[in-house]
């Protein structure tokens, strides 16, 4: 059961640090706590079954949930933060700002599905089990780690190794600076709130797809598990979210399996707790920064 | 011949004013959680009143002219939000009684409420607490003391498992009861409890949940979750590799289209307890399930029936609440309910004695992807 209950936990993991690192993204740019982030997680789930089951191939129809969220996401920054930046004080009134957004899209989920909870029709992603080393693993789940390997690289290599990335990472580090030097701000802004809207969304599909579950509140549970990822991990770095996300759901089904499934909340937040006593800045909040990538 | 007509006029104008004066519109408050963590319940809860609503107003069941105001009013499963909303109907004389609120302690901090400012309520939480609060306040739903006998005793005596894993939400505590009963319940009857197990009300990953129970020894898995999450938990618990000889059981949650829904086979040869058996079981519930499907374009569920039952009592006792109901009418009047013929249940709900309410339960497995009466 230990192996299987580490590959459950790395698959959870998985998904975790797909919703996790748009949060650390925009915070990593920013500075700004994106609680609309779960609101927007839940809406690509919404999009991509309402797509499915108007006779959309699945395909497509997570291309444009994907598409979707990123532009949801944009459009969060226009209402929610981008006057806050002009006047100065963004940190503190953004995190009410996106709160408003959240429960707006919320509302409307709500609205839309009736409260009831949806999931995509039976087939439309193929239920198929493989078996080896005493485990079972899903082709879904071998799809999701996979999804989350490339994504994780490509968004690394793009924060990394491209001229777009460059200019977000320079933002980061000094908006002024950086707007003497001739990179427009706004353009980086619309480029990390559309990467992490899609990457939200993205991981709202593949929630909604293995978990049989669309609720206008899923996003919720998400939202709480990324802000300990992204605080244990260290505040906007994508290395320390990654990392942090699948230890994180490791210890989570480790807790339910060897411990108590009452204990795994518990566990999880005094793991939290314990972090910011010893490590303010989380464990990789200094060393992998966005601010330290634009210095070298 | 002029004085005649004009005595004659002046009676018709009589009669008219009369008419009118004695047309009159009662008001009850539908309060439930329209959104928030109980939405689930709550939501489901006013479709039905509003379907039970339009019937009671085009029946004419209230008297000639007669009819039944409702507004509807979102206790956000919220404690501070749900006493503030009835402290503003009780001040407002024209609202006789108030069907809600949702859930567990929302329902009993609104019960004491009211009991303070005297005005009925009638909760859809069964929590016993509701009616210590005293006499003004009831509930619309079987406590877990009447229902869940029904299925522990399947499962106990009909079913004969010996050694039972529970999965349960800690959220809610009408669900938290009902579990806890069943524990109880099968305790008493000499079954091993293997394990109880708790997950979130908005959780969605049981897949180290799974793994875990599925390796465990047992014969019986006991879900006390909605529907929906049900059947998400017992696909997991299937992929997870379950031994298929394993019987699950539930409660009345799980008697919604939803279970089946979501379910699909995984969900075959699951038995439960039901308020509402799908489709109906008789001529007046399959009436209601027929009008509710043409309104709303689904099928209905158990909270769904609830609500249309629970409006359903309210025009009963209004009914017999007098020519000029008041609040005090309307309490002695719910009090005082006994075979009014509700889609929810086994035949007609009436309050014992001691206020509990009495409307019976069916025991129903999945077969076929549909709900049918469990062998005996």
């Amino acid at each position: 059961m230990l192996l299987q209950q580490i590959l459950n936990g790395t698959v959870s993991g998985a998904v975790y640090a797909l919703f996790a690192l748009g949060f650390t993204l925009i915070f990593g740019v920013q500075k700004l706590l994106n609680l609309a982030h779960g609101a927007i997680f839940m809406a690509g789930a919404f999009i991509a079954y309402y797509a499915t089951i108007n006779g959309l191939p699945f395909w497509f129809a997570v291309v444009l949930a994907v598409i979707a969220t990123g532009l949801v996401s944009i459009v969060t920054d226009f209402v929610a933060f981008r006057q806050l930046r002009k006047q100065g004080h963004a940190e503190f009134a953004a995190i009410v700002t996106s709160l408003g957004v959240d429960l707006i899209l919320m509302n409307i989920a709500q609205q839309v599905s009736r409260t009831q909870v949806l999931s995509f029709p039976f087939g439309t992603f193929p239920v198929e089990f493989y078996r080896g080393f005493g485990m079972r693993i899903s082709l879904l789940q071998i799809v999701i780690l996979v999804l989350v390997v490339i994504l994780v690289a490509a968004l690394y290599w793009y924060i990394h190794r491209t001229s777009f990335g460059r200019q977000i990472r320079a933002v980061s580090s000094n908006e002024t600076t950086s707007a003497l030097l001739g990179v427009s701000s706004q353009s980086v802004y619309l480029q990390t709130f559309f990467i992490a809207g899609a990457l939200a969304g993205l991981a709202g599909v593949l929630i909604g797809l293995q978990f049989n579950s669309i609720h206008f509140m899923m996003g919720e549970p998400f939202l709480l598990q990324a802000f300990v990822v992204v605080v244990i991990g260290g505040l906007g770095s994508l290395m320390g979210a990654v990392l942090a996300a699948l230890f994180i759901g490791i210890v989570q089904s480790l807790t339910i399996a060897y411990l108590s499934s009452e204990l795994s909340i518990a566990i999880i937040f005094t793991l939290l707790f314990v972090t910011l006593l010893f490590f303010p800045n989380g464990f990789f909040g200094k060393a992998d920064t966005f601010a330290r990538g634009s210095r070298r | 011949m002029k004085k005649s007509r004009i005595l004659g006029s002046a009676a018709v104008l009589a009669l008219m004013s009369a008419s009118v004066a004695s047309a009159a519109e009662y008001r009850v408050i539908v309060l439930q959680s329209l959104t928030g963590p109980a939405a689930f319940i709550g939501a489901a809860f006013a479709d039905g009143a509003r379907l039970a609503e339009a019937q009671i107003n085009a029946s004419g069941v209230l008297g000639a002219g007669n009819t039944l105001s409702v507004e509807y009013a979102d206790d956000a499963t919220d404690r501070t939000q749900t006493m503030s909303l009835i402290a503003r109907y009780a001040a407002d004389p024209s609202v006789l009684a108030i069907l809600g609120p949702t859930s567990g302690a929302v329902a009993v901090a609104g019960a004491a409420s009211a009991n303070e400012m005297q005005v009925p309520v009638m909760t859809t939480s069964n929590t016993m607490d509701v009616l210590h609060a005293g006499p003004w306040s009831f509930i619309l739903t079987q406590p877990p003391q009447v229902t869940i006998p029904y299925i522990a005793d399947y499962a106990a005596q009909v079913a004969g498992v010996e050694n039972c894993t529970l999965i349960g939400i800690r959220e809610n505590e009408a669900y938290v009861t009902l579990q806890n009963t069943f524990e109880e319940s099968l305790r008493a009857q000499g079954v091993n409890i293997v394990g109880v197990e708790q997950i979130g009300i908005q959780d969605s990953d049981f897949a180290a949940l799974s793994t875990k129970v599925a390796s465990q020894d047992q014969d019986c898995v006991f879900v006390s979750a909605p529907a929906s999450q049900a059947a998400n938990v017992i696909v997991q618990l299937r992929q997870a590799g379950l031994d298929p000889e394993v019987r699950i059981f539930g409660h009345n949650s799980l008697a919604s289209p939803q279970f089946v829904e979501r379910g699909g086979a995984a969900v075959e040869g699951v038995t439960f307890i039901a308020d509402w058996v799908p489709g109906g079981y008789d001529d007046n519930s399959r009436a209601f399930d027929a009008a509710f499907t043409t309104q709303f374009g689904r099928a209905p569920d158990n909270w769904n029936a609830i609500g249309f039952g629970g409006l359903t009592i309210m025009a009963d006792a209004l009914s017999r609440a007098g020519d000029a109901p008041t609040r005090e009418s309307m309490r002695d009047a719910l009090a005082a309910t006994s075979g009014v013929a509700v889609p929810a249940g086994q035949g007609l709900y009436a309050l014992d004695a001691e206020r509990v309410p009495r409307v019976g339960m069916s025991v129903l497995t999945v077969q076929g992807g549909a709900f049918v009466l469990a062998p005996r």
